[in-house]
């Protein structure tokens, strides 16, 4: 199982707030990016902490603001962590997956979005993209897409993991998909 | 003293999706109040706003009187309990429970009173210098009810807090919230999906569906009583049945059915226009029978069913039939002997059935 990472971001800081931050999150590796900004691997699956009750209880018993981002290993070949962390201090929200980050990335800034193209290009053949592409545009549906690429529904489901593999961006979600889609068919 | 008024509260989230419409309630001191519905109807997002982690968008909420719209979280005098716990992990229960009394800068002493106080009526004297990890499902969450206990807060704010529990640990903690609730009787917002959690604990039940209120009432008054075809629906199990048809002469007919309308019923249903109006009949698979004295006394609300399924529960079965194109359940007395295939006569309560208005979905009684 691939290593996740949690972004943590904070609206204020000090050592009572870090080591409570500590105890939810840390459970190997800690990086300090900037003050107000941790990254924590973890071990368990992102979905399994129950990230939404953290920030309520941080938020009602500090009055901080906490926003989180669960980040897989794999896609720091692709972006850099600091630019994930700029982009995570511009997003609403308290909670993201990777794949929010960088669909708000790829919209909001032209310079990374033909960064991040170049940087997947490599890894990505030209049947991958195909593949992809097909796929999106039978709405996600393994049986009508394996049909008009002419494969095999497992050699569909195959390359689609592979792909996951090579990138790390699960693409049999709709959040997944839409990376590659704003990336490769626009 | 811990009342609620909510006052035309609305919340509106970025790209205009509503998720609360013009919200109006008032909470009792010391009531128990659920707020129930199904998923996306609006009952979490009300229950965040007055624990302060969801902004108001519009509308006043008031605790105790005091508008607390612009009040941070910490400073509302309520006690939030998580779905998930949310204890911190690093630090004992003794600690967790402390914990909040410790940031509002209680002495020692006093803190030390009020969890052992807590402790003691949900029996975690034993546990208090154990870690949430070295805890049961059901331990975990009583120490999240410590934390709320011990900060003597007005107003306990609960969001699906048995969720988590495996089906036996929750009937029993659902008891024992009661329980608390009968003792230190603070005000209680509960939030939960579960009508048996909402029937068996409100006080109170605000029934929810896509952002409104369907219908407030003591469990008997949303169950007896509903307002629409909505609450009718959610609130019961099997839920309650709907038949699609119209009046004629003394009965309500469909194209295979006819039943006889009591009096009483039937002239509400004419003096409101429903004479040429298409209705919707609602009767509860309880109020469905098999034996004689009913068929007596409702002559003429016999109907023919044919039986697609049986399922015998032990003290009774549960018939699903169907009624021309409408799908209804029966539950009969477990001593028929009934098989797959059989049509039976049962006879409707009519004295119990429902009239709902098709067009407006609203039940339609005297005004």
């Amino acid at each position: 199982m691939e290593n996740y990472l949690l972004l943590v971001q904070v609206s204020r800081v000090n050592q009572t707030i870090k080591a409570h931050l500590d105890g939810f999150f840390d459970h190997g590796k800690k990086e300090v990016l900037e003050a107000k900004s941790f990254l924590y691997q973890t071990s368990l699956y992102a979905d399994h902490l129950p990230h939404e009750d953290i920030v309520g209880l941080l938020y009602s018993d500090f009055n901080i603001k906490v926003k989180i981002a669960a980040i897989g290993e794999k896609i720091l070949s692709f972006v850099s962590i600091d630019t994930l962390n700029q982009t995570l201090k511009k997003m609403p929200e308290e909670i993201y997956a990777v794949e929010d980050l960088l669909k708000h990335l790829i919209i909001t800034n032209p310079k990374a979005q033909k960064e991040l193209r170049q940087s997947f290009a490599k890894v990505l053949s030209h049947s991958d993209i195909l593949t992809l592409n097909t796929y999106a545009a039978n709405n996600l549906n393994t049986i009508k897409a394996s049909k008009s690429l002419f494969l095999h529904r497992n050699t569909l489901t195959y390359r689609l993991e592979a792909i996951k593999e090579k990138t790390g961006i699960d693409v049999k979600t709709f959040k997944g998909i839409l990376i590659f889609n704003l990336l490769f068919s626009l | 003293m811990g009342q609620l008024l909510f006052k035309n509260i609305k919340k509106v989230y970025d790209g205009d999706v509503q998720a609360v419409a013009d919200f109006n309630l008032e909470v009792d001191d010391k009531e128990f109040i659920v707020f129930v519905g199904p998923s996306g109807c609006g009952k979490s997002t009300t229950l965040r706003m007055v624990a302060g982690l969801e902004e108001i968008t519009e509308g006043d909420l008031y605790i105790d009187g005091k508008r607390v719209n612009d009040v941070a979280p910490k400073d509302r005098n309520i006690a939030m309990v998580f779905q998930s716990y949310a204890l911190y992990p690093h630090m004992s229960v003794y600690d967790n429970m402390a914990f909040g009394l410790k940031l509002r800068k209680m002495p020692k002493e006093k803190i030390k009173e009020r969890v052992q106080h807590a402790a003691k009526i949900l029996g975690l004297e034993e546990l208090l210098n154990r870690k949430p990890k070295a805890l049961s499902g059901g331990q975990r969450q009583r120490v999240a009810l410590g934390r709320a206990i011990v900060r003597n807060a007005e107003v306990f704010l609960m969001d699906e807090p048995l969720s988590n529990l495996d089906a036996k640990l929750r009937v029993q903690m659902r008891a024992e919230i009661i329980k608390l609730h009968a003792k230190i009787e603070t005000t209680t917002v509960y939030v939960t999906h579960d009508q048996i959690e909402a029937m068996t604990m409100a006080d109170r039940i605000v029934i929810m569906d896509d952002g409104y209120i369907m219908q407030v009432g003591t469990p008997s008054e949303v169950y007896d009583h509903p307002d629409n075809m909505f609450v009718a629906g959610f609130i019961g199990t099997p839920a309650m049945n709907f038949i699609h048809g119209k009046i004629d002469g003394k009965n309500f007919v469909t194209e295979t059915m006819k039943v006889e309308i009591p009096k009483a019923k039937l002239d509400i249903l004419k003096k409101q226009g429903f004479e040429k109006k298409p209705l919707v009949l609602g009767i509860r698979p309880e109020d469905i029978h098999d034996d004689n004295a009913v068929r007596e006394a409702y002559p003429n609300a016999q109907v023919d069913f044919k039986v697609d399924v049986a399922e015998l529960l032990g003290s009774e079965t549960n018939i699903s039939a169907q009624i021309g194109k409408y799908d209804v359940i029966a539950r009969v007395d477990a001593r028929t002997d009934i098989n797959i295939g059989d049509t039976i006569n049962l006879v409707l309560d009519m004295n119990k059935a429902h009239f709902f208005d098709k067009e407006t979905k609203k039940v339609i009684r005297e005004d």
